[in-house]
């Protein structure tokens, strides 16, 4: 593939103008009927545009306090998670374990790849077992006034997993975390590290049936977002 | 004999109910997208102006560009493939499943995957592959083909599709799609654990950060992405930009141009495959970067072309591509923009592989030779109305390009005896104030009724507005009256 890539490379260059780069500059999105609304006013009406849920906490320990209740009110009894490091909510596994909601964070990495049939199914077997896990609980590390966008950083003790799986899935947010748009973002965005990042635009949707919303199909069907320190 | 695409437009038009759900289709898609932009403060002219000017500066940046991408990729223990056309695409996947004992793959939404026939390559080699898109999955059980870039399956009803799923997944008959999308996801999360490797396609690459951005409405691309030990991801050798800030511009640009919707459904950013530190991700990442005659094209008047991104919105406002649907394109090339690519992507791998031996100059429109009948008659399934051009998030020409590739087309088949006579009439009705008034006055009865040959094969498929009651010229003549 080499001789390709050489092939290509030249065609490209024989095609390309050799005038320097420049920078493209780029304008906003921003929604002209938005006007002076604050920041948080903006984000929540754009997370009900895109058919999102949200609640705003003074604190953390009241979005704590706020989610256990949540959760035991609608008798669930176990959630795919995050490590209790990564999240903007400190206590909020240890007291759901203490009320008897079991806490899984998967690791899908660490179960070995079935390649061939004699290899043992690790990772099928850990999917199947998280498969029917009703809640997910992830923290975004920005949310977007615009679109209601909210950006999931995954990583080490971050499996992403949790917010795919589940059919509900709740993101934590910090409201200092919510930005105008994601140009914002972006230019505070720190050095690049590599991980993946994914965009939460609300619940699963697809359109492919005569246009008519199908929610769920490879993610959530509810999103509900916890505006943590908004009050 | 007329050619196939003149053979499928007209089966087309006979479908009155597939031309009432694309009507209703269209118009819904394209409500939605002026709706996205007239809810904003840019003004829609300074944003296309923008998109326009990153996908043109990409253009002609490309070496750079890629070759930069390419260096972040490794760098993060990516694998980077480098493919002449669909046939090394085919063979590297192939070879890599065939390596990793990979019998199953999952594959997302890809229109490159669709140009290069991968699919059908990879089940002849053994392959299964399962589609993960709702759309794609409807049609996959349906045995029909993709109709529009974005929404694959638009063609097709609801209550077919109910059909479908009763007789092929032994469901009970509903029209609720989403109990139908309950049954695809219940089907498709079953296989997540069972396949190792996943295709996909990038909709944007990011050179300076060497980021791939998945994009999709429902998210199953980040969904395999998490889960697939292997992932690999198709890349046209134009899908790129040079700063992730304008891949995420251009990405919403796109969505709101397809549906509507601020931003995608589902974004996610790729760097690479996992690190011992960073543990989500693909286990293995495969990019296999794509020409497939595009680098030729890119020498040629037509490169603008090359700048789409694939939102569908020139589909939607088609009023040819509203009657007769995508399908009636062909396999692979829909809407005014498969129009201007079809006849052009199948031409250039003859000028691709003089372009490899020799130092190419740039390629006159018409030294480009045309494919065969099934595409060279794509660029006559418009009325160059101008609408495509209007809604291109990227703002591209393509009236400019259909009217030069109908030049082309006439110039390599010579001019007939219809020809001749339809121009020779046109000169005289407009070369003379009277004849001009005789023409319009002969043609405003003609087409109010059945028109005399030859015209009456031309009318079939055109819907015509009935003229006005009096000339405008005469009308503007009694208002200027002194
Ligand atoms: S040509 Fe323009 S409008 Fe048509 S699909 Fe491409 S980007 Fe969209």
């Amino acid at each position: 593939m080499n001789d390709a890539r050489e092939a290509m490379l030249n065609r490209l260059r024989d095609a390309a103008p050799s005038q320097a780069r420049q920078t493209v500059p780029l304008p906003p999105f921003a929604r002209a009927a938005d006007g002076d609304a604050t920041l948080i006013d903006r984000f929540a009406a754009a997370l009900e545009r895109i058919g999102v849920t949200w609640e705003v906490t003074d604190t953390a320990v009241s979005a704590r306090l706020y989610l256990v209740t949540s959760l035991q009110a609608n008798a669930i009894t176990r959630v795919l998670t995050w490590d209790a490091a990564q999240l903007p909510a400190p206590g909020l596994l240890d007291t759901m374990n203490v009320l008897g909601i079991e806490t899984i964070s998967p690791d899908l990495r660490a179960a070995p790849p079935r390649m061939r049939p004699q290899d043992p199914d690790s990772r099928g077997d850990l999917l199947r077992s998280v498969a029917t896990i009703e809640v997910g609980i992830v923290a975004a590390e920005a949310g977007f006034a615009d679109t209601g966008a909210l950006a999931v950083r995954g990583g080490k003790q971050r499996p992403l997993l949790a917010a795919y799986i589940p059919r509900r899935v709740v993101v934590l947010l910090p409201a200092s975390n919510i930005f105008p748009a994601l140009s914002h973002w972006l230019a505070n965005e720190a050095a690049d590290t590599g991980e993946v990042v994914t965009f939460l635009t609300g619940p699963s949707q697809s359109l492919d049936l005569e246009l008519i919303s199908a929610a769920g199909i490879h993610g959530p069907r509810q999103v509900h977002v916890v505006i943590i320190g908004g009050i | 004999m007329p050619s196939p695409f003149k053979t499928r437009a007209a089966q087309a038009l006979d479908d009155s109910d597939l031309r009432t759900s694309l009507t209703r289709a269209s118009s819904r898609l394209q409500r939605w997208r002026n709706q996205a932009f007239d809810d904003l403060e840019t003004p829609w002219a300074d944003l296309q102006a923008a998109a326009a000017a990153s996908r043109q500066a990409a253009l002609d940046h490309l070496p750079e560009l890629l070759q930069t991408l390419e260096t972040r990729l490794l760098q993060r223990g990516a694998e980077v493939v480098w493919a002449e056309d669909g046939a090394a695409a085919f063979r590297y996947i192939a070879a890599l499943a065939t390596a990793r004992g990979a019998e199953r793959v999952l594959r997302g939404r890809s229109p490159l995957a669709e140009e290069i026939g991968l699919d059908a390559a990879l089940a002849a080699a053994g392959v299964n592959v399962i589609n993960t898109h709702f759309g794609d999955y409807i049609i996959r059980l349906a045995e029909d083909r993709s109709t529009h870039p974005h929404f694959p399956a638009l063609h097709q009803r609801a209550a077919d599709v109910a059909d479908l799923f009763e007789s092929k997944l032994d469901m009970p008959r509903t029209l609720d799609p989403q109990a139908m999308g309950g049954m695809a996801r219940f089907r498709l999360r079953r296989e997540l654990p069972r396949s190792e490797m996943m295709i996909c396609q990038a909709a944007l690459a990011a050179a300076d950060s060497g980021t791939l951005a998945l994009v999709s409405d429902s998210g199953e691309d980040r969904l395999a992405a998490s889960v697939a030990q292997i992932q690999v991801i198709l890349l046209g050798i134009e899908q790129v930009a040079a700063t992730l800030e304008e891949v995420l511009f251009l990405t919403q640009m796109g969505s709101r141009s397809a549906s509507g919707h601020g931003f995608p459904g589902a974004v996610t950013l790729l760097n690479g495959p996992v690190q011992p530190d960073n543990p989500d991700g693909p286990g293995e990442l495969h990019l296999v970067i794509v020409d497939n005659g595009r680098s030729a094209l890119l020498a040629t008047p037509f490169r603008d072309v090359l700048a789409c991104i694939g939102c569908g919105a020139c589909h939607n406002v088609c009023p040819v591509n509203r009657e007769i649907g995508g399908g009636a394109y062909g396999d692979h090339y829909r809407g005014p923009v498969g129009a201007v690519l079809g006849p052009l992507v199948g031409a250039m791998p003859s000028i691709s592989r003089r372009g490899a031996q020799t130092a190419p100059s740039p390629v006159a429109a018409a030294d480009i030779p045309l494919l065969d009948p099934a595409y060279a008659d794509l660029p006559l399934a418009s009325t160059l109305c101008g609408a495509c051009a209007d809604v291109c998030p990227v703002g591209i020409d393509l009236p400019e390009m259909l009217r030069s590739l109908r030049e082309q087309r006439l110039a390599a088949k010579g001019e007939g005896p219809v020809d001749k006579a339809l121009r020779a009439a046109f000169r005289w009705a407009t070369q003379d104030p009277a004849n001009y008034r005789r023409t319009h006055g002969w043609l405003r009865r003609e087409l109010t009724g059945s028109v005399a040959p030859p015209l009456r094969a031309w009318q079939a498929g055109r819907d015509l507005p009935k003229p006005a009651a009096k000339l405008f010229r005469d009308r503007w003549a009694e208002r200027t009256k002194p």
